[in-house]
């Protein structure tokens, strides 16, 4: 974890000066990007606080994975979903005012097999955690897999006090080869890229300080651009006021 | 489908002899009589199926299983289709990455 890149990728991360993340704990409102064996590590070290796992606050999460079953309760529909690194159970609650119990199984049915993402509150019952108001999406452009799985990463080193290497503008989510080739863009151009790259993954909206890492600009600036951008209708603001959305 | 899939490519195939994992990549030919295939995966992956599959060459695909333990080849359990513009690139990269934070994908 000391040299995260290993010089292999420009970009990355480093420890370098990183601030004692032990001291620093940190609570997100927002939606975090995990892996399913993040789900399953995480321990509620105050009962009915928040879920805590590698130093990172659990509260809102998503993540996508396949969906390899579905079975139907009394009053509930039950889909479990993996992702590689671990099985979870979402129970989603069926509705009879918009649709029979065996409308809503075979809506679900139609996923088996196929990626989906899914958010929700982590909470607890009975020492069980569970996933609550679960929101279970077909993923269509696969590439959200791809960018979701990074996201994770990026929040965990982050939470780790790894942080990117600031000389180095390039991110995670940029092919090396790509931002060699391709033509210079603008600092519009590439916080218009970062936003829509990651407008998939995070739905309610991308964060100013995450732009601000990735392009390597200031946050005030990076805000400054994204008004102007919002206000001529390029981008569109988040689920408040302070994130920003692409298509 | 408990069992954690390790995230590999073409390169990674040796290394994980036996074990479960998951890898995308480009279907660059199928014989549905003998149930084989070739995956391009930042590299070339034999797939062998043990049950009856579809795979179409050009397409896009995740595949899950277990890697022979004596053969450069997987076993394939499970085949997801991926759409087709699915950025191999970028999941070349993802194998990289989570390779180096076994925390958030590989049981201890």
């Amino acid at each position: 974890m000391a040299d995260f890149y290993d010089g292999e990728f420009s970009g990355g991360f480093t420890t370098e000066n990183a601030p004692n993340s032990q001291s620093e704990p940190r609570t997100r409102t927002s939606l975090t990007p995990v892996t399913i064996k993040q789900i399953n590590d995480a321990t509620q070290p105050i009962p009915d606080g928040n879920f805590k796992v590698n130093n990172v606050e659990l509260n809102m999460i998503s993540f996508v994975g396949i969906v390899r079953s579905v079975d139907s309760l009394p009053s509930a529909i039950s889909v479990t979903i993996e992702d590689g690194t671990g099985t979870t159970n979402v129970r989603k609650w069926v509705d009879e005012n918009s649709g029979t119990p065996a409308e809503a199984e075979e809506k679900y049915r139609m996923y088996l097999d196929k990626y989906v993402y899914v958010t929700g509150a982590l909470k607890s019952m009975s020492n069980k955690s569970y996933i609550q108001n679960a929101s279970v999406m077909p993923v269509k452009d696969h590439n959200q897999v791809l960018s979701h799985v990074l996201s994770a990463i990026h929040h965990h080193l982050l939470a780790q006090g790894i942080k990117p290497r600031p000389k180095d503008e390039k991110s995670l989510f940029v092919s090396e080869s790509a931002s060699t080739s391709a033509p210079q863009l603008s600092i519009k151009e590439r916080i218009m890229k970062v936003v829509r790259d990651h407008s998939p993954s995070m739905v309610e909206g991308v964060p100013p300080r995450l732009i601000s890492q990735i392009v390597g600009i200031g946050q005030d600036e990076v805000t400054k651009i994204c008004t102007e951008l919002v206000d001529r209708g390029e981008l569109y603001g988040g689920s408040d006021d302070n994130t920003y959305l692409l298509d | 489908m408990d069992a954690t899939k390790v995230r590999i490519n073409a390169s990674l195939v040796e290394k994980y002899q036996g074990k479960l994992v998951r890898l995308i990549g480009k279907c660059q030919s199928f014989d549905p009589i003998n149930k084989i295939a070739t995956l391009d995966s930042n590299g070339e992956v034999r797939l062998e199926f043990f049950d009856e599959v579809n795979l179409a060459v050009g397409k896009i695909y995740e595949i899950t299983g277990k890697v022979s333990s004596n053969e450069q080849k997987v076993h394939a359990q499970a085949v997801t289709e991926l759409s087709d513009n699915t950025n191999l690139e970028i999941a070349d990269k993802l194998v990289s990455y989570s390779q180096k934070v076994p925390e958030l994908f590989i049981e201890s």
